[in-house]
């Protein structure tokens, strides 16, 4: 029952912030914003009281929640949003189609919720570093310092970690009162709210039957199905991802400041979900700074600067706080440091093939990555949309993002390829799936061009 | 409010509709529409498919809890309420690093906070052949100074290729 009470509060805490913020967000977008930010929103508050000394605990999280639930009723009573638009010519998919779809969404629903909820911690990855850390920081606070950030016979679950996914697992670890496997299970809101975010940048720029679609393909990814709801830092690091990525769409296409806010946070929380999450945060800022029309070029500069210091100052508590606890041989700043990446070039090609089997793996990503590349060859032409192409950079920076760190591993490049590049992809995945969205054509049930209704007309 | 193309129609930066190629035929329409159907079909199938396989079939995930599930229970049992284990890894073979590693990590993680070592004070252990390179008995008294009172000996067995336990030694009151 705790469990079900924990996960309505981070609903709760999400709220008004999503709602506050994404003004003139649709619903199905405030719903999207409201499952990743609520998770995100207590964890990090409970890192900070817990930086200030108090560890995770019940009273703690219902007062959280109920400044958040006051601040959204606030939301709610004075700042109405703007009514969601009608899209008049959005053409109605057909039935089968529809149901297609939902087996797909349906089927991704029931792996990850089976995992979140029927097996214990079972994925290698969780309970050596992230549920690990879970217990640790439900048991101690931030401050003082646990002996666990020191405790060199615990290395391998990297002591340098971020502590986002952590706390959001401890804090449910707080409310039931036990240390037990009900940490994961913050997934069921994670998990659907990354695909509520797809959808609604989908259905916003090219209608239903796409959204649809790049959801269903999105859904049912068999990386997904694995690590969602297995209690890794994966599926938070995604979701945050894929709103980040509605946050700064929807930012392009209206100016307005509060997105740009929401996905600077966003952007932030990546950082704090895991270290990839920096590099996913970089990219994100250049393309704010560089990707707007030319007449906005210094607004845009200015916004993707604006974004960079936000990140900045919601990541330095970790900085400051991570300084002086030991660095173990996954030292990546280090090692870019010391210009290691020019002496390691040679691995770019073994990078790149290791890159280009995990892509068309069928049996973790279906057709899903060979459909990216076959709508983008094929619809081209849409990248001359700023919109379009907008997401085609982020997707590709942010798998190109991942490269140096091979390139500098001291791990075995073949083993460390095989055991994270389909999790590395996963992180991509959302922008593969706004991008089959968006490119989807109209002859298959996309959105009418004003071209095309031109053309009609004649 | 109603948008005949949203975002599309309103970004001034808009590109689409001016370099959207000409249409193809209905027919051809329909052939295209069809086949990226089959294409997007495919792809949730085959996802389905190898994860229905993964779940039901190979049933992957139980195959994964079982051993883990007897091992947690192994650890528990050896070890007295609020009170942490040693575990000495005898003669094992380094081609058993990985389970070696997979159970050390399994035995932290379950026991949390209470101790569970496997070397002595101040060994980094980054992987399951530094853990064996390092898993020398510290001696009794130094664990129980750590809230240590047992030891749990863990083998190779060379027919299963499986490790098992060995023995477990209590020396705390």
């Amino acid at each position: 029952m705790w469990c079900a009470i924990y996960l309505c509060l981070l609903v709760v805490s999400g709220y008004a912030m999503a709602a506050g913020l994404a003004r003139g967000a649709s619903r199905l977008e405030v719903a999207a914003l409201t499952l990743c930010t609520g998770p995100a929103v207590m964890g990090f508050c409970l890192i900070l009281l817990s930086m200030l000394g108090f560890r995770p605990s019940m009273p703690e999280i219902l007062a959280i929640a109920a400044v958040f639930a006051a601040a959204g009723f606030a939301v709610r009573r004075f700042c109405r949003t703007a009514p969601a638009p009608k899209f008049v010519n959005s053409p109605t998919p057909p039935w089968l189609w529809i149901i297609f779809c939902s087996i797909g969404i349906a089927y991704g629903l029931m792996a990850v919720l089976k995992d979140a909820l029927f097996y214990r911690v079972i994925e290698w990855d969780a309970f050596a570093i992230w549920q690990l850390k879970a217990k640790v920081l439900a048991i101690y606070p931030l401050h003082p310092r646990p002996p666990y950030f020191t405790d060199l016979s615990l290395s391998y679950s990297h002591l340098r970690y971020p502590l986002l996914a952590p706390m959001i697992s401890a804090g449910m670890h707080a409310m039931t009162g036990r240390l037990d496997d009900l940490g994961k299970t913050v997934s069921l809101l994670l998990y659907p709210g990354m695909g509520l975010a797809v959808f609604a940048v989908v259905r916003r720029i090219n209608g239903l039957t796409a959204a649809l679609t790049a959801t269903a393909l999105l859904a049912c990814l068999e990386p997904f199905c694995r690590y969602g709801g297995s209690g890794t830092a994966e599926m938070a690091l995604t979701a945050f991802y894929a709103c980040s990525l509605l946050c700064i769409l929807r930012w392009r296409e209206s100016r307005s400041a509060g997105f740009l806010v929401l996905a600077a946070i966003f952007s932030a929380w990546m950082a704090w979900t895991k270290n990839e999450g920096l590099a996913l945060a970089a990219v994100n800022a250049i393309v704010v700074a560089a990707s707007g029309p030319r007449e906005k070029r210094r607004q845009s500069l200015a916004a993707g600067i604006t974004l960079a210091a936000i990140v900045a100052f919601i990541y330095l508590p970790w900085i400051v706080y991570t300084w002086g606890i030991p660095r173990t041989d996954e030292d990546y700043a280090g090692r870019f440091a010391s210009l290691q990446i020019f002496s390691n070039i040679g691995r770019i090609g073994s990078i790149l093939i290791g890159f280009g089997k995990e892509l068309i793996d069928w049996e973790d990503w279906g057709l899903f990555w060979i459909i990216v590349a076959g709508l983008s060859l094929a619809e081209r032409r849409r990248f001359r949309n700023s919109q379009v192409a907008a997401i085609g950079i982020l997707l590709a920076l942010h798998v190109a993002a991942y490269v140096p760190a091979f390139l500098v591993t001291n791990w075995k490049l073949e083993e460390l390829l095989s055991v994270t590049l389909d999790r590395l992809l996963m992180h991509a995945a959302p922008a593969g799936a706004i991008l089959i969205g968006v490119l989807w054509p109209r002859w298959a049930g996309g959105m009418p061009t004003s071209q095309d209704a031109e053309i009609a007309g004649q | 409010m109603k948008y005949n193309s949203p975002t599309l129609s309103d970004d001034s930066s808009n590109t689409l509709n001016a370099a959207s190629p000409a249409p193809p035929s209905p027919a051809s329409q329909q052939i295209l529409k069809w086949s990226l159907w089959i294409i997007i079909l495919t792809s949730i199938g085959l996802c389905i498919g190898f994860d229905i396989n993964r779940l039901f079939v190979l049933k992957k995930p139980d195959k994964l809890a079982h051993p883990y599930a007897l091992w947690d229970g192994w650890i528990e049992n050896a070890t007295a309420p609020g009170r942490g284990l040693f575990l000495t890894f005898d003669q094992f073979p380094p081609r058993g690093a990985g389970f070696a590693q997979n159970i050390y990590y399994r035995a932290v993680y379950v026991l949390y906070p209470r101790p569970l070592l496997a070397a002595g004070p101040g060994t980094k252990i980054s992987d399951g052949n530094e853990l064996l390179k390092h898993n020398e008995y510290p001696g009794d008294q130094w664990l129980l100074n750590q809230g240590v009172d047992s030891v749990m000996t863990i083998r190779m067995d060379p027919k299963q290729n499986l490790p098992v336990v060995a023995g477990v030694r209590w020396f705390g009151n």
